[in-house]
């Protein structure tokens, strides 16, 4: 069987949600359609044994002072990507933000909070604290690295089991 | 005294509870302020007239013909199965009822069908004259040459009104790709992406642009001549990819084709979760979408080129059918040559090389046959070559003529024997029997000459002999005279016989006397044959 899934990635400015695609997703329609209206899409299609999930990537605008996520870009998706980066820790209250503004939108829908930058953990402002208190809130966080493939593979899979799992 | 925020019925229990006249007045004026409204309610539900069968009939007629536009496509497409299911239950059970409902109807059919398969039939003529001989034509072949595309993509390109390449079917709330088709030639196309983006930049103009009326969503947008038309529901989005100028009817058309499929599918919409196989029977509704409109050539082009056609049809019909009177009138002279040589004896035919500009004949001709040339020109023909080699024809009519002609030589060769014959003379001394040595080469001679003429008699099946004749002049006594002529015969016969003429082939007989001078001691020889011969007294 063959099913279709919309997948939001949504994070604050500069927190590597595009690099994340783009190590995930090897296509160079991207290069071509970067786009100045807030999103770009992406496809790729995962496969768990019988199935195949087709996933829409949905490569959102950081969110920042002067933009906002759109809702209406929101509306339809399966699940998303809530993006962190590791060595701004302002981002991830920027997540706990966006995902509770998601949540208002599309309800409860699978997500993984994707800790990004894992190689630069030297540099990391990020305090174990704070990985734990998204544990607490009961996020699935996986650490990854859009530079050096860490975990961006994992991440994803994790969302697709997740609305797999919730779909079936 | 009631609180004013105090419900209703709060306030209705309380006051059943200050007068207790007795316990069942009291339990009724309980069960009134507890479920009092509720009863109310009930009662009036079951005062309405039960739904049955009956009264939805009664109901239904009027109201399928008060619906209008989109509500009645609706029922339409709703109804559409349970109308396909009737029709062929009562074409497989009562087959006699659709042959009685079509048959008055379907010469019609056949005659309008065939009329339309024509009318087509002639537009397309006209189409492909106009395109392949006007002076657009001309221009679009240079185009293509300076362009180096494929003369058929720019007539294609040039006579293009519009073409729907592609056509998105679309889940409104997750923009994902229901079902996409699309012209081969385009090749894979990134649907999803496609999808996503329409529904992107719907929303981020919605948001841009607004505050827009409700219901406002981008339904067109145009790149040069690439179009894209857009056609929404809150479930179901139909995007349409023209290239070239579609009529604002083709608005409506996929509107049309959105609502039929909406309505078809509203079950495999409802509970859509990203499983895109139960909108497969939809493409063949998408693939309708997928037309091609060319521009009608001008009617004056049709008139021109109707003229052009005319002229052309009718210089080909004069052109065959002088070719084919020309040929016939070749095909007509050659049999009748063939014919005349066929008949004549002692020629046969063994080829003919018969074109309109050379004609040659070759075979072979008996000697006694007529010339093959000749006999051609007799009967009043065109010349012909002819090309003929002698042979012995085998033809009753030429053996006999052949046999005829050896007669008649044989016969001459006989004459000139006998002729020969009567001009020997072999002559006597005076009074003598005896041949002088001088006269033995006439002797000899005789002999040859009447071997010769036997022989030739005998070829001709002729009875024959030779008769020698003695002669004696006048002096002295007539019947010594007479005794020695038939003696001198006598002595040439003699003479014959002994060079070898047969013995029975020689009369001889003695003249008596033919004259005075030496001449006439002689003998002459003649040759008798035909019916003359009874005299030889010989068979042939």
């Amino acid at each position: 069987m063959r099913r279709k899934a919309k997948v939001c990635l949504i994070g604050a400015t500069a927190v590597g949600k595009s690099s994340l695609v783009a190590r995930y997703v090897s296509s160079i329609f991207s290069e071509r359609y970067k786009t100045t209206i807030g999103v770009k899409i992406e496809t790729h299609a995962v496969s768990r044994g019988e199935q195949t999930l087709e996933l829409v990537l949905w490569d959102m605008s950081g969110e920042d002072e002067f933009q906002n996520v759109q809702p209406s870009y929101l509306r339809g998706a399966s699940g998303y990507l809530l993006v962190i980066d590791g060595t701004r820790r302002e981002t991830c209250d920027v997540a706990v933000t966006l995902e509770a503004r998601v949540r208002e939108t599309l309800g409860t829908v699978p997500f993984v909070a994707v800790v990004n930058k894992s190689d630069l953990t030297a540099a990391w402002d990020i305090r174990p604290g704070d990985l734990e208190e998204l544990g607490k809130r009961g996020w699935s966080v996986v650490l990854a690295s859009a530079k050096t493939g860490a975990g961006v593979e994992a991440a994803f899979d994790r969302l697709a089991d997740a609305i797999l799992g919730r779909k079936s | 005294m009631a609180q004013p925020n105090e419900q209703p019925a709060k306030r209705r229990f309380r006051r059943a509870r200050r007068a207790p006249e007795n316990a069942s007045q009291s339990l009724e004026q309980l069960r009134r302020a507890i479920v009092g409204p509720e009863q109310s309610r009930i009662g009036k539900l079951e005062e309405r007239d039960v739904v049955t069968p009956a009264a939805v009939s009664k109901v239904l007629p009027g109201a399928a013909a008060e619906l209008r536009g989109e509500e009645r496509e609706e029922l339409a497409v709703a109804l559409e199965p349970v109308m396909t299911s009737v029709v062929g239950h009562v074409a497989r059970r009562q087959p006699e009822v659709f042959i009685e409902v079509l048959t008055p109807s379907i010469g019609a059919a056949v005659k309008k069908a065939l009329s339309e398969a024509l009318s087509a039939m002639m537009d397309r003529f006209n189409l492909v004259l106009e395109r392949s001989m006007s002076f657009r034509s001309i221009r679009w072949r240079f185009e293509a040459l300076r362009t180096g595309r494929p003369f058929a993509e720019v007539v294609l390109l040039r006579t293009l009104k519009y073409r729907v390449e592609q056509v998105f079917l679309i889940h409104t709330p997750t923009s994902l790709v229901l079902q996409h088709v699309a012209e081969p030639a385009l090749g894979a196309q990134p649907a999803d992406q496609i999808a996503a983006m329409l529904s992107a930049v719907d929303s981020f103009g919605r948001e841009a642009l607004g505050p827009l009326p409700h219901g406002a969503h981008l339904d067109k947008f145009q790149f040069g001549d690439l179009s894209v038309w857009v056609t929404r529901s809150a479930v179901v989005t139909i995007a349409a990819v023209v290239r070239g100028a579609a009529g604002s009817d083709f608005s409506d058309t996929i509107a049309e084709a959105r609502t039929r499929i909406e309505v078809a599918h509203h079950r495999a919409f409802e509970r859509f979760s990203g499983d895109t196989a139960p909108f497969g029977p939809a493409r063949p509704e998408l693939e309708l979408l997928l037309q091609t409109k060319l521009v009608t050539p001008p009617r004056r082009a049709h008139i021109w080129l109707s003229l052009i056609s005319a002229v052309l049809l009718l210089g080909g019909v004069a052109f065959w059918s002088r070719g084919h009177a020309r040929h016939a009138q070749e095909a007509e002279l050659r049999a009748k040559t063939l014919e005349v040589l066929a008949a004549a004896p002692g020629i046969v035919v063994t080829g003919v090389e018969w074109t309109p500009e050379h004609h040659r004949i070759t075979g072979l001709v008996d000697p006694l046959a007529p010339r093959p040339g000749e006999l051609i020109q007799e009967h009043g023909l065109p010349p012909v070559e002819t090309v003929f080699s002698p042979f012995l024809s085998l033809d009753p009519r030429i053996v006999a003529r052949r046999n005829a002609i050896e007669i008649e030589k044989a016969a001459e060769e006989l004459r000139y024997a006998a002729a020969s014959l009567d001009e020997i003379v072999v002559p006597f001394d005076r009074d003598q029997t005896k041949i002088d040595p001088a006269a033995e080469p006439a002797v000899f001679h005789a002999a040859t000459e009447a071997e010769n003429a036997l022989h030739l008699a005998a070829l001709e099946h002729r009875r024959a002999c030779i008769e020698v004749d003695g002669h004696a002049d006048a002096s002295g006594d007539y019947g010594r005279n007479l005794r020695l002529s038939g003696a001198r015969a006598r002595e040439v016969r003699r003479q014959l016989e002994a060079m070898g003429v047969e013995h029975e082939a020689v009369l001889a007989r003695g003249a008596g006397i033919t004259g005075g001078d030496s001449e006439a001691r002689s003998a002459t020889l003649h040759l008798v044959y035909g019916d003359a011969a009874k005299i030889c007294g010989v068979t042939p």
